[in-house]
């Protein structure tokens, strides 16, 4: 256990290794603005999940079904694992980038197995607690359980993430497995990631297709005791006391994580070998090449670099993913819900006034250019001995972001203009709004990278994920789209004026970032 | 070709890495650069391309400052580090293409020299694929090729020798003395003092950042060997005894 907590200890290290504040440490001030951020991105996962369990709480009071929140929380969370856990295996649990050190320490392979599935637990944990405990408090207040209940949701809380993990590993390995048969085996790993998510939250949506929408939490629990029989057993452990479900739960929960581990111990060199082998032909013939400009030499780097990481494109590219899909349900598949609220125009209008915000918010969670400098990592001195000024760089990096996220901000507008019936003015908002957004997640994205850059990671999950640059280039813009829905909701302000308003600040925040990198960006890069 | 002038480092917490560094490469030049491991050789070269910044003296290339114009300087210089850390995403053909569009290299040049060199070091047939599947002397090459795609006027190299085979060595020397006569200026550092004392006409040995010797070679090493000579300027022992 000692080995394997030193393994795990020597990945977090690296993975937390610019926030640590040691004694020897020269730039405490930002590593401690750096702890600020991850504590109030934690504060606000806690928040949002405090806010929404207790609303929520209210309406199933009111109904007489409040036992079903932990449940239906439970199930999100697992949900939330699961999808995240995916494509992180590539990465984590196999094609680490110390894997040779690794390997070639005296530790035997379950070991270093053991303590990579470790390392997904405790990035797991960590969601977990954010999302579950601000649920059980609220819980707490409405349905005033049995102390029992706290003692027995605190415990269990721990044992939540193992069984998702589980079966996001196992997802991943075998989705990795497949495309590592393909000489572009990124790309089509990204495309079954990509398949497995349409399907997934495709058939969430379906789901609920005639179902009430005070019934969702209801339904949506049911459904998830029947798909994951465990949540059941969690329910009736912390809720009935029964104690003997409890135990079943931690016990089977336990055991699988277990298993898992065990027979992933067992084949991991195999595995590790299939996934991570690379399509060598050895048979080229020198053509005619062909010429570009720097720049457009710079953006096709980019571009190839972006689709070589899945977890870069799936990180990235969920945000994006979740409108296509729902602007595609929401227009053509028309579920009984949408037909319901579209025939109150209160309830339209209203839709039609915070819904550039909603998707400019999920844009805006596109935050490609957060992470693009840091991932350059040790090929950095490649761009730093470039002739070429530090804004061509940036542009280049920009671009990508803008190719991805615009074509589809364009798409889903449409498809919500027909839905909700716009006229032009509401679509021109409806594109304009969060086309400017994705605009400003490119430089704000961008500027944060420069100012938290990181360089030394063994993993592009540690850079793509847990970074403090990538948590604070998605989170600004987020927050920054919730003050116009703010404005609107709360305050009442008039949506033309709030719209426009909000497209004049972010054009000149953009201008301003723009500015910044002009005169900036070559000395910024030299310093890096 | 290259002036460096009083060129100094100093990294953040007070380490100083070079102190007062001048030294001249002229055009023809292969100038060694040698020294024990955290002597200042790398800093220096770092500086030099325009990677690293500094803020006392200046380093002129065609008497242009890197610090002025560090565009215009870094169009006349290639660099290879001591690690080969390429885009492992790209193919090898792709990475070269991606430097020669950004050295404005024309689809004639680039190709005829991509032939020559891949070619030369015998990895034409590897081209096609991802550099993440090179060997460390496979992308070693590549940098190499890389640096000549665009005839840079000045070729700055750290450590080249390390990692290639002795064939791939000894054709870089080739290469190296064939480029001197064109007129390219090399300044380059290594550890294998038998590899500088035949190959360059100028030399340094620097420690602790400071500069002991230069010039060249000959009157540098005088009639003792190149390795003599190190040891005596750098090993404070050795210089106790004397």
């Amino acid at each position: 256990m000692k080995e394997v907590l030193t393994l795990t200890k020597m990945q977090l290290g690296s993975a937390l290794e610019f926030l640590m504040i040691s004694k020897k440490s020269r730039n405490s001030k930002k590593q401690m603005s750096v702890w600020a951020v991850m504590v109030a991105v934690f504060a606000l996962f806690a928040l949002i999940s405090g806010t929404y369990s207790y609303s929520m709480g209210i309406v199933l009071d009111s109904l007489g079904q409040i036992d079903v929140l932990p449940g239906l929380f439970m199930s999100v969370t697992c949900i939330i694992i699961l999808i995240t856990t995916i494509y992180k295996v590539k990465g984590t649990l196999f094609g680490f980038k110390d894997y040779d050190i690794v390997m070639s320490l005296p530790v035997s392979t379950g070991k270093v197995v053991a303590s990579r599935l470790l390392l997904l637990y405790i990035i797991d944990i960590v969601i977990t607690t954010a999302f579950l405990i601000p649920c059980f408090i609220a819980y707490g207040i409405l349905a005033k359980p049995a102390v029992s209940f706290y003692i027995l949701s605190f415990i269990a809380l721990f044992f939540i993430p193992l069984i998702p993990i589980v079966i996001a590993s196992v997802i991943g390995t075998i989705l990795a497995f497949l495309s590592a048969r393909y000489k572009h085996s990124n790309l089509v790993n990204i495309i079954l990631m990509f398949a497995f998510l349409c399907v997934f939250l495709g058939g969430s949506f379906m789901l609920q297709n005639d179902q009430q929408l005070a019934e969702i939490g209801t339904m949506f629990s049911d459904t998830m005791k029947r798909i994951y029989p465990l949540s059941a057993m969690f329910l009736k452990g912390v809720q009935d006391a029964d104690l003997l479900s409890y135990l079943l739960f931690l016990a089977l929960s336990v055991g699988a994580f277990l298993l898992f581990s065990a027979v992933i111990g067992a084949v991991f060199k195999q595995l590790n070998g299939t996934i991570m082998s690379r399509h060598v032909s050895a048979n080229y013939k020198l053509k005619e090449q062909k010429s570009s400009t720097a720049y457009q030499a710079l953006l096709k780097k980019e571009w190839k670099r972006y689709f070589s990481s899945t977890i870069y494109v799936m990180n990235t590219a969920v945000g994006l993913i979740m409108l296509l899909i729902g602007a595609v349900i929401l227009c053509i598949v028309r579920p009984a819900q949408v037909e319901m609220i579209l025939s109150e125009p209160q309830a339209v209008e209203m839709i039609r006034g915070i819904l550039p915000y909603g998707i400019a918010l999920l844009a805006g969670m596109t935050a490609i250019t957060g992470c693009s400098i840091s991932l350059e990592g040790k090929n950095l001195w490649i761009l730093k001995s470039s002739p070429i000024p530090a804004k061509t760089i940036f542009a280049a990096k920009m671009s990508v972001s803008l190719i991805i996220t615009l074509p589809v901000i364009v798409v889903t507008g449409i498809l919500f203009g027909i839905t909700f019936e716009s006229g032009l003015l509401d679509m021109v908002w409806m594109i304009g709004i969060p086309a400017l957004f994705s605009l400003f997640t490119a430089l704000f994205g961008l500027i944060v990278n420069l100012k938290f850059p990181m360089f030394d990671w063994t993993s592009e999950t540690v850079v793509v994920k847990q970074s403090a640059s990538s948590m604070l280039s998605i989170f600004g813009p987020m927050l920054i789209a919730a003050v116009p829905v703010a404005l609107i909701i709360v305050a009442g302000a008039n949506e033309t004026y709030v719209a426009g308003g909000t497209c004049l600040v972010v054009l000149i925040s953009c201008i301003l970032m723009k500015h910044y990198l002009d005169k900036n960006g070559d000395k910024i890069l030299l310093s890096l | 070709m290259l002036q460096i002038r009083n060129f100094t480092k100093i990294y953040k917490g007070g380490k100083k890495a070079v102190d007062n560094l001048s030294l001249t490469v002229e055009a023809g030049d292969i100038y060694g650069f040698i020294g024990h491991n955290g002597a200042g050789k790398t800093t220096t070269l770092r500086a030099v391309v325009g990677i690293l910044d500094f803020k006392e003296g200046d380093i002129l290339i065609e008497n242009m400052s890197i610090k002025k114009n560090p565009v215009a300087c870094k169009k006349m210089t290639a660099y290879i580090p001591d690690n080969p850390d390429l885009y492992e995403h790209l193919t090898g053909i792709q990475y070269l293409n991606f430097i020669a569009d950004l050295y404005e290299v024309s689809k004639r040049d680039r190709e005829d020299r991509i032939r020559k060199y891949a070619d030369m070091f015998e990895i034409t047939k590897n081209l096609g694929d991802s550099i993440g599947s090179y060997s460390h002397g496979m992308k070693q090459k590549l940098a190499i090729i890389s640096a000549l795609v665009h005839q840079p006027k000045l070729l700055v190299l750290d450590e080249p020798f390390v990692g290639l085979d002795p064939k791939a060595a000894h054709l870089l020397k080739q290469v190296m003395a064939e480029m001197c006569k064109q007129g390219t200026a090399i300044f380059f550092s290594t550890h294998v003092l038998e590899v500088a004392e035949k190959l360059c006409n100028k030399i340094a040995i620097i420690k602790d950042g400071r500069l002991l010797a230069n010039g060249l070679t000959s009157e540098v090493k005088g009639n003792q060997s190149l390795e003599e000579v190190f040891l005596e300027l750098t090993d404070e022992n050795v210089q106790a005894a004397i």
